[in-house]
């Protein structure tokens, strides 16, 4: 999926009242099943910009087009599904919904917003999860797992369509080394097929040797 | 199809997951709504009955010295007791009365556990209207006919016999067993939810019988051990006519003891009907006289029916409240968790399920809680009155004995109600 970010403006207002820039005149041109890290200190904007990016939100000013689709002229109910359908998300926490089993965590998001056909969809979130190294306990509750198996069923939630982008905000951070080399490995393996917005400080993996970089707070540098 | 599947599948989840709000919300609704729909039985049943006594008896005679409250409670909800005799002659001449086109006799004196034995006739029950096995004649003074929850509580069925005790619903101090005297239980009523199906029919003529020969044959259970008890009784049986220079207090007793033992031509009340509504205040006038209270039902009936209301109202206004209270409740815990659910339902919009998913979830949850509260709370309307059906006649029995009691203490007389011709 190609984005085009074009001259992306985001401001909050702080608890004291202030308007505070947190995107200024960005612009992008991010190929089809390109890597992108996106680099920045903290409060830099990465979760505004990936909140852009997925439909989210949307920019005081400038456009945002994936593909022939310009997501900033879409109604919020529009983004919604266009998210549902193309996008893939994992955050640094595992935001996983506790009284749902792992199996359903993985499955219910995707019978809900109704993408894809729910036999095809279960038999791939069982294949994903025993990949994954966690098909045992496909039947447990979040709240019986490690934070790293957490954040495997959350991949797994978040790669079982093949969305054709995926978004990983520091999807490693605190996570053991096994669990973080499975999230990443599984990211990384939709390299090419998939466009993927990466922010990571994990150094675990050396260099990913990224297609872009978008360093928040500065110009946007090209490889 | 899967989505609905995948929505249910949240929703329950979602609900185990707050077992506590959702149990604490459920109970809040099924409580307020118990008490609502205990209210409106109890108080429609009370209303329905009170209003039908008023059509199908609108007039009744009994003794001089009851309101028409006790006449009613006692003719027509056998929940009060009779308060004295009137001669038998008063239902033939109104049987014969042209204008009369119903007549039914009551002699009430006995019962069986808690439950009344009327003495009246055939007609009386068949008068009713209401289903029945077996035969409800009461050709014979050994025959009697049993309510529905009479059958069942003592175990009674066609060709069982009992025996009465006399008095009313056990008080120790005046009861003691008709053991000569067998009941043969010839029909059952079918359940009408009314004062029927706490109550025997017997043959009036049974009530005389028993009280006149049985009297001197029956067991006494305490007349023996208590002297009060024992000249109490001699006084009965030996009552001379001229019987009124007694001192105050003791005739009181004896007469209060005497007027259950109903001899051969008396009864305790007449329940009649006429063609023409009006005839009942020419009937009222004419049967206002020395021993008798002539009540018009209807026009009785409306005057407690105000006190019913007021009730009504009361029992409505606290209703409301708690269903106000069981609403406030539910829409404080429903936001407390839509607080503590915020990152939850965050994370579902991240994921792509749209708002109006989102508020369909939450109207899901809210309507089962909702659903399964009424569902509970209906149920237990329904069901308390059934399963305290005996505390409460028990209760009831209480009430009758102690009020009884004071009774004795303060005298029978009450001032009857004159009601105002009316103005159609």
């Amino acid at each position: 999926m190609q984005i085009i970010l074009s001259n992306l403006e985001r401001t909050f207002l702080d608890p004291s009242g202030n308007r505070r820039r947190v995107i200024t005149a960005l612009s992008a041109d991010i190929a089809a099943g390109a890597l992108v890290a996106v680099t920045g200190p903290s409060g830099a904007g990465k979760t505004t910009l990936f909140n852009l990016v997925s439909g989210l939100l949307l920019p005081d000013s400038g456009t945002i087009t994936a593909d022939t689709t310009e997501l900033t002229a879409l109604s919020e109910r529009e983004r919604d599904r266009w998210r549902a359908k193309e996008v893939g998300y994992i955050f640094q926490t595992f935001n996983l919904l506790s009284h749902l089993t792992v199996l359903d965590n993985v499955l219910v998001p995707h019978l809900l917003t109704g993408s894809g056909d729910p036999a095809v969809l279960r038999q791939r979130a069982e294949e994903m999860l025993d990949s994954f190294g966690i098909g045992a306990e496909r039947h447990k509750y979040p709240p019986q797992l490690s934070g790293g198996q957490r954040q495997r069923v959350a991949v797994a939630r978040a790669l079982l369509t093949a969305p054709r982008l995926i978004i990983a905000d520091e999807p490693t951070a605190n996570l053991d080394d096994v669990s973080a080399r499975i999230v990443m490995e599984a990211i990384l393996a939709l390299r090419g097929r998939s466009t993927i917005l990466i922010a990571t400080y994990d150094t675990r993996f050396g260099d990913l040797s990224p297609d872009l970089t978008i360093p928040l707070g500065r110009e946007v540098r090209h490889a | 199809m899967h989505r609905i599947h995948a929505l249910v599948t949240l929703v329950f989840a979602s609900l185990r997951g707050r077992l506590f709000a959702t149990v604490v919300s459920i109970l809040a609704i099924a409580m307020a709504l118990a008490v609502v729909a205990l209210t409106g039985i109890v108080s429609f049943a009370i209303a329905k009955q009170a209003f039908e006594s008023g059509r199908k008896y609108p007039f009744i005679i009994a003794a001089e010295g009851s309101s028409e409250t006790q006449i009613i409670l006692s003719t027509i909800f056998h929940i009060d007791k009779p308060r004295g005799k009137i001669p038998f002659e008063t239902y033939e001449a109104l049987k014969s009365d042209p204008r009369v086109t119903a007549a039914f006799p009551l002699a009430v004196a006995d019962s069986v556990g808690v439950f009344p034995i009327i003495g009246t006739n055939g007609d009386f029950v068949k008068d009713f209207g209401v289903g029945f096995r077996g035969d409800i004649a009461l050709s014979d003074p050994h025959d009697a006919v049993l309510g529905a929850t009479v059958a069942r509580q003592l175990l009674l069925d066609i060709g069982s016999q009992f025996t009465g005790t006399h008095g009313m619903g056990g008080s120790a101090d005046e009861a003691h067993e008709h053991a000569n005297w067998l009941y043969t239980v010839r029909g059952i009523l079918e359940p009408t939810g009314g004062p029927e199906d706490s109550a025997v029919y017997v043959s009036y003529r049974a009530v005389w019988e028993i009280h006149k020969a049985g009297h001197h044959h029956h067991r006494e259970k305490e007349a023996h051990e208590s002297p009060h008890d024992h000249a109490d009784h001699d006084g009965h049986a030996v009552k001379p006519a001229d019987d009124h220079g007694h001192e105050a207090g003791h005739d009181k007793e004896s007469a209060d003891h005497d007027r259950y033992h109903l001899s051969e031509g008396m009864l305790t009340a007449v329940l009649a009907r006429t063609a023409n509504p009006a005839q009942i205040f020419d009937l009222q006038q004419e049967y206002s006289r020395p021993g008798l209270t002539a009540v018009n039902t209807a026009n009785a009936v409306r005057s407690f029916q105000k006190y019913f209301n007021t009730a009504g109202l009361v029992a409505a206004f606290f209703a409301g409240l708690m269903l106000l209270i069981a609403a406030i409740l539910i829409l404080a815990i429903t936001l407390m968790a839509l607080d503590m659910r915020r990152r939850e339902l965050a994370l579902l919009r991240i994921l792509g399920v749209g708002r109006g998913t989102i508020a369909l979830l939450i109207m899901l949850e809210t309507l089962i809680v909702t659903v399964a509260g009424i569902l509970f709370g209906v149920l237990a309307g329904h069901a308390v009155p059934a399963l305290f059906a005996e505390t409460i006649s028990r209760l009831v029995q209480g009430a009758r004995s102690s009020r009884q009691r004071a009774r004795g203490r303060h005298g029978p007389r009450e001032r009857r109600r004159e009601y105002p011709q009316p103005s159609r």
